[in-house]
């Protein structure tokens, strides 16, 4: 158990380093393993979504879907067959079959909301997709047919982000304002609500932060959820920060900061089988962190701050790898990025990860 | 036509006399230009509503949307009451007033800091002459006067602290700075003190002008009639505490309950009232990081206060004399970096305007398919200031200031008004 090492054992055992990484000229919000972790898939700025193939040194883009529109931000990987869902910012929800290595459409609904769905999360038993919106609403599908189950409301703000519990009966949803709501999937009865509120500020006309980020401990018992103290609007600035709320209680028993203030957004979290969460970050231009932390402790044991602004962070099944999603060097700047002529944007590279040490070589 | 220095030297004569006499409540005219052009002015009064949108608002994100493109963002755009035209899902109130209003969507500036880009393009980037020009709202006050209603000619109406911004005035001179309204709030002291009555106020007063007067026998009149001017138009806004007065619920839900709601409502209010030349501040717009969430609440906030304005201002039949101009001191980057921000874009961003001497209903400049660059001819905000002047009635190709007996362009010489804006 991890409880028993020290933070040298910790950091030994759990030191990763960068397998392969990949890219296209586009930027991703995320990169996701598929359940056997044979394929990544991204999904982005472009409206693309890309299946990569994992099995070379190079990832390779096998399949690309640009049938969305604007950003898609949604995705979620079935835990037992070869489908996905993804939405996008103008309201069409999407499922894929990959069986092939080709993304094929199985079901689409262009008017899944009322503008942009944030993001999408399957019940782990597979049987429920939830998708939140800007619209303020949750709503619940069948990810068989994509018929609609339920719609649900009670945030009053444009909701960020949702988490299944382990269990499949219930989720969380974390909105613009700081507000997170645990409720039962079927009924859509509150179950909890949970005040991280210190995750959000008005800032002159702007509302600052939210919740960015929620996941539920492998336990079920403890609900995570990040995002950062906003100092100011316009170019946000802030603390990093995490609070664990006990679902037997309302009040977070613990509340972790992760940085300074230039590190900014706590963009995603992920719990390790192990026993730490693994979560990055994504501050001013050039800043990101992937920090392990483990509970109980008051710091990470391990925070890497070469990924540049991570946005996501997906582990393989076999958990042991791990991908980030990050940002190009030098993605800001006030005058003209031209290349060749031409006005460059960003890309994200996508690092792959692992804790395994580097195969030794072979004697010659 | 040209100005010369003896026309200037008794415009500028006029301009004392009108401000002595708006004491007396006569009104007057400003004054660094030919008496013929101060009466052409006086004709029918003019005033400007300009609404400065500090930090940048992002052009693709409000009037000139690019969605499905590489750096088009995740928001949808939405037809408005112009066919064909369409503009932010953020914006849906403007929407339904975009024939009401004339957007410029092939901007090009020259600056692209803060620091030196709010100060170029608010004095109109005029050629170097060794000079400090004037803000556009000190050389709107200084070319229109301040009216009949005595006020001070120029309102800045801002988030935060108020006081009296001289700088802005440049050349022009002390008096031609802006008299800060912050937080909504009333200047201080803006009541006559309980134990001073009105007879007694009006003997100090007549007492200053007799001092004043004898002071600048001897020496340079210039301070002086500056600090008289502005006696008088302090004075004149102490009789209007009423314009501080609480806005009506109503009012503040139709504008929206935010410091910017408020302010465009007191702006309103300060141009019903007379003022020559209102500046209604928002800040906050800088969104180097988180620049869509960030938009998605600045911008229904900025529609429902703008929208509103100009409906308003259209039922009413203000637009026709009052010149009302929205913008910031360059748009945002194409380029979205890796805090999810944009950055500073000089290159192509959009201003919108409508009111007196603009066409509305118009849509002119024209940006890339990916929004990066103009496709059509670049307007400097050089030819913006001339379009403007234009549109009031000042012909800036010609108009000259004179300072010192130094004739200067009131509008970079080498620009002209954009016809296609002009009604």
């Amino acid at each position: 158990m991890i409880a028993d090492l020290s933070i040298e054992q910790l950091i030994e055992q759990y030191k990763p380093r960068i397998k392969k990484t990949f890219a296209a000229d586009r930027q991703f919000v995320k990169a996701e393993f598929t359940n056997d972790g044979s394929h990544i898939v991204t999904v982005g700025y472009d409206a693309s979504v890309r299946l990569w193939a994992t099995d070379s040194d190079e990832p390779q883009q096998v399949s690309l879907d640009e049938s969305h529109q604007g950003w898609v931000t949604g995705l979620a990987v079935h835990s037992t067959n070869a489908r996905i869902f993804t939405s996008d910012s103008f309201a069409t929800l999407t499922c894929f079959d990959y069986t092939n290595g080709t993304l094929q459409p199985v079901w689409s609904n262009s008017e899944a909301h009322d503008g942009w769905i944030r993001e999408l999360a399957l019940a782990p038993d597979g049987k429920t997709l939830a998708s939140v919106s800007r619209d303020q609403t949750i709503r619940t599908w069948d990810p068989n047919t994509g018929n609609q189950r339920d719609a649900f409301q009670g945030h009053g703000a444009d909701i960020y982000t949702v988490a299944w519990h382990p269990d499949s009966t219930a989720f969380a949803t974390g909105d613009a304002k700081g507000n997170v709501i645990y409720r039962d999937a079927k009924s859509g009865a509150i179950k909890k609500e949970f005040d991280a509120s210190e995750l959000f500020a008005v800032q002159r006309l702007q509302d600052v932060g939210g919740v960015q980020s929620l996941t539920f401990s492998l336990d079920g018992n403890t609900l995570f959820a990040g995002g950062c103290k906003p100092n100011n609007g316009g170019n946000v600035q802030g603390v990093p920060l995490v609070f664990r709320f006990d679902l037997a209680g309302n009040q977070p028993v613990e509340r972790l900061e992760l940085g300074v203030s230039s590190d900014v957004y706590v963009r995603n979290i992920t719990m390790h089988p192990d026993g730490f969460m693994l979560a990055v970050t994504n501050g001013n231009p050039g800043i990101g962190k992937l920090q392990f932390h483990r509970f109980g402790d008051d710091k990470p044991f391990y925070v890497n701050s070469k990924l540049l602004n991570c946005h996501h962070i997906s582990l393989h099944p076999n958990k042991r790898d791990f991908a980030v999603t990050t940002t190009s060097r030098g993605s800001n700047g006030n005058g003209r990025p031209l290349k060749d002529g031409e006005y460059v944007g960003s890309h994200s590279p996508v690092h792959v990860l692992t804790f395994d040490p580097p195969a030794e070589e072979a004697p010659s | 036509m040209h100005c010369t220095p003896i026309e200037h030297a008794i415009s500028r004569r006029t301009l004392f006399g009108a401000a002595a006499a708006t004491t007396l409540g006569m009104g007057g005219l400003g004054g660094l230009v030919r008496p013929s052009i101060a009466k052409r002015l006086q004709s029918d009064q003019k005033q400007v509503l300009f609404i400065w949108i500090d930090g940048g608002m992002s052009q693709l994100e409000s009037w000139d949307p690019k969605p499905n493109t590489q750096f088009g963002g995740p928001f949808r755009s939405i037809q408005t009451s112009i066919p064909g035209i369409r503009i932010s899902e953020l914006m849906p109130k403007t929407a339904q007033i975009m024939h009401l209003l004339a957007v410029d969507r092939g901007v090009h500036t020259q600056d692209n800091s803060h620091s030196a880009g709010v100060g170029r393009v608010n004095r109109g980037d005029p050629k170097d002459r060794g000079v400090t020009y004037p803000y556009f709202g000190s050389a709107v006050a200084n070319l229109l006067g301040p009216g009949e209603s005595g006020l001070p000619p120029y309102v800045w109406v801002k988030p935060g602290s108020g006081g009296f911004q001289f700088k802005d005035a440049g050349f022009l001179g002390p008096q031609y700075g802006a008299l800060a309204i912050g937080d909504g709030q009333a200047p201080d002291n803006l009541l006559l003190h309980k134990d001073i009555s009105s007879k007694r106020d009006d003997l100090r007063n007549k007492l200053r002008v007799l001092a004043d007067e004898r002071f600048t026998k001897t020496r340079s009149s210039r301070s002086t009639e500056a600090q008289g001017f502005v006696f008088d138009t302090a004075r004149t806004l102490m009789r209007r505490s009423d314009l501080f007065e609480p806005a009506d619920p109503k009012d503040k839900e139709r504008y929206g309950d935010t410091p910017f709601g408020r302010d465009m409502l007191l702006g309103k209010k300060m141009i019903e009232a007379g003022v020559t030349f209102v500046k209604v501040n928002s800040y906050g717009w800088d969104t180097h990081g988180d620049n869509f969430n960030g938009h998605a609440s600045l911008m229904p906030r900025f529609d429902q206060a703008f929208a509103t304005l100009v409906t308003d201002m259209h039922e009413s039949g203000m637009l026709d004399h009052v010149l009302v101009i929205a913008m910031s001191e360059f748009g945002r980057t194409p380029r979205i970096n890796g805090h999810v921000g944009r950055d500073h874009w000089p290159e192509a961003w959009s201003i919108a305007m409508t009111g007196r001497g603009i066409r509305r209903g118009t849509v002119i400049g024209k940006t890339n398919k990916l929004g990066t660059f103009v496709d059509s001819e670049e307007h400097d905000i050089g030819a913006f200031f001339h379009t403007w002047f234009h549109a009031l009635g000042i012909d800036s190709t010609h108009d000259e200031y004179v300072n010192d007996g130094q004739p200067l362009p009131i509008a970079h010489d080498d620009m002209a008004p954009i016809k296609e804006l002009l009604a």
